[in-house]
C-alpha cells in the first residue's frame, strides 16, 4: 500500500509493541500512516465521506481493540485493510441497506429467443484505449457505472472483482449462500457490461 | 447459400430471423456441405444462454475439462458468446482499474486526525 507523500515508512513491530503499551504517539502515527488507503477502501463500498470517515472510526477502535490478537507474520496493512472493509460493511447493514435488495438488474440482462440463442448479434467491443487521457476519461465512465448499479450488486462487485474476497468470503461477508453469491457477483458484472456497452461501442 | 453465407446465417437461423425460404436453403446446405453440416451441429451443442450462465465458472477454471472443452468449441464458432465474453472480461478488468486505489491515496483531515486520536484515548466502553 503506498504511503501518503511526506510519510516515511514504519517499523511495524516497534509501532505495535508501542500501542500494545498504550501510546498515543504511536495511535496518531498508525492513523496518518494506514489511515488515508484505510479510508479509501471504506469510501469505495460507502460512496460517501461522512459514512467512510464513521467507518474508519469504528475500524480504528476495533484495530485498538483486537490489537492482542494481531499476528506479527501477517501484514499490519494487510489486517487494518481487512478491519476498514469490514467496518464499511457494518455501516451499509446498519444503513438499513437490505430495504434495497428488492431492486433489480433484469433489464440490464441479455436476452435469449429460441433454443437459448442471443436474440441480438453481439458487438465486439474494440480493445481498451492507450491514451492516458481517453483511459482516464473511461475509468470515470466505469465508476459511474458502477455507482448506478443497485447497492446490493454494487457491493458485491466491488468484494468480489476489487477487495478480490473468494466466493465463500463473499458468501459469509453478504449472509448468503456461496451460489447466491457467485450468481450476484455474476449479475453484477453482467448488469456492468451492458451499462458500458454504449461506450464501448463509441470507442470502436 | 454459400459456405460464406452460411456462416453468418446459421446464427441467423437460430434467432429465427431468416425468410422462410432462407430458413430452408440453411438447412439443405448443412444436408449437403459436410463442413457446414458440422458448424450447424456445433451451434447445436449448446446454447448461448447456458453459456453465458456458466462464465464465471469457464473464467473460474471450475468446469469439467470435456465440458470446458464444449465452451472452446461454441466460443470458436458464435460471435455472439465470443463477443460477449470479450466484453465481460473487459468489464471485470475496467472496474478494477477505475477502483484501484490511487497511488497515493490523499491524507486525512487534520481534524479527522484529532477526532480519531482522541476517540482512541477515552475509556473503552
Amino acid at each position: 500500500m503506498a504511503l501518503p507523500p511526506g510519510v516515511v515508512e514504519i517499523d511495524e513491530l516497534v509501532l505495535v509493541t508501542e500501542l500494545r503499551a498504550g501510546s498515543s504517539a504511536a495511535f496518531e502515527r498508525l492513523v496518518r500512516h494506514y489511515g488515508p488507503p484505510m479510508r479509501a477502501a471504506a469510501r469505495r463500498l460507502l460512496k460517501n465521506d461522512e459514512d467512510a470517515d464513521d467507518a474508519l472510526q469504528e475500524a480504528f477502535l476495533a484495530a485498538f481493540r483486537a490489537l492482542a490478537t494481531f499476528e506479527a507474520r501477517s501484514k499490519l496493512a494487510t489486517w487494518l485493510h481487512r478491519i476498514a472493509v469490514n467496518a464499511a460493511l457494518m455501516k451499509l447493514r446498519a444503513k438499513g441497506s437490505r430495504a434495497q435488495e428488492t431492486a433489480d438488474v433484469d433489464e440490464l440482462m441479455p436476452e435469449f429467443v429460441g433454443l437459448g440463442v442471443f436474440s441480438t448479434p453481439q458487438q465486439r467491443w474494440s480493445e481498451l484505449p492507450e491514451d492516458p487521457v481517453v483511459r482516464q476519461e473511461l475509468c470515470g465512465s466505469v465508476r459511474a457505472a458502477i455507482d448506478e448499479l443497485p447497492e446490493p450488486y454494487r457491493v458485491a462487485l466491488v468484494l468480489r472483482d476489487i477487495e478480490e474476497l473468494s466466493n465463500e468470503e463473499l458468501a459469509e461477508q453478504l449472509g448468503v449462500t456461496v451460489n447466491a453469491a457467485k450468481i450476484r457477483v455474476h449479475r453484477a458484472r453482467q448488469a456492468l457490461r451492458t451499462l458500458l456497452e454504449p461506450r464501448m461501442e463509441g470507442l470502436a | 447459400v454459400n459456405c460464406a453465407r452460411f456462416q453468418v446465417a446459421v446464427h441467423e437461423y437460430y434467432r429465427g430471423t431468416l425468410s422462410a425460404a432462407e430458413h430452408v436453403e440453411v438447412e439443405t446446405h448443412a444436408g449437403v456441405c459436410p463442413p457446414c453440416g458440422r458448424l450447424k451441429a456445433t451451434c447445436e451443442e449448446i446454447a448461448c444462454k447456458e453459456v453465458v450462465g456458466f462464465l464465471p465458472e469457464y473464467l473460474e477454471h471450475e468446469l469439467a475439462p470435456a465440458r470446458k472443452r464444449l465452451f472452446e468449441r461454441h466460443f470458436d464458432i458464435c460471435p455472439d458468446c465470443s463477443a460477449y465474453l470479450h466484453a465481460y472480461r473487459s468489464s471485470i478488468a475496467l472496474a478494477a482499474e477505475a477502483l484501484a486505489e490511487p497511488a497515493e491515496a490523499p491524507p486525512l483531515s487534520e481534524e479527522l486526525v484529532r477526532d480519531l486520536v482522541a476517540r482512541a484515548k477515552k475509556p473503552k466502553p
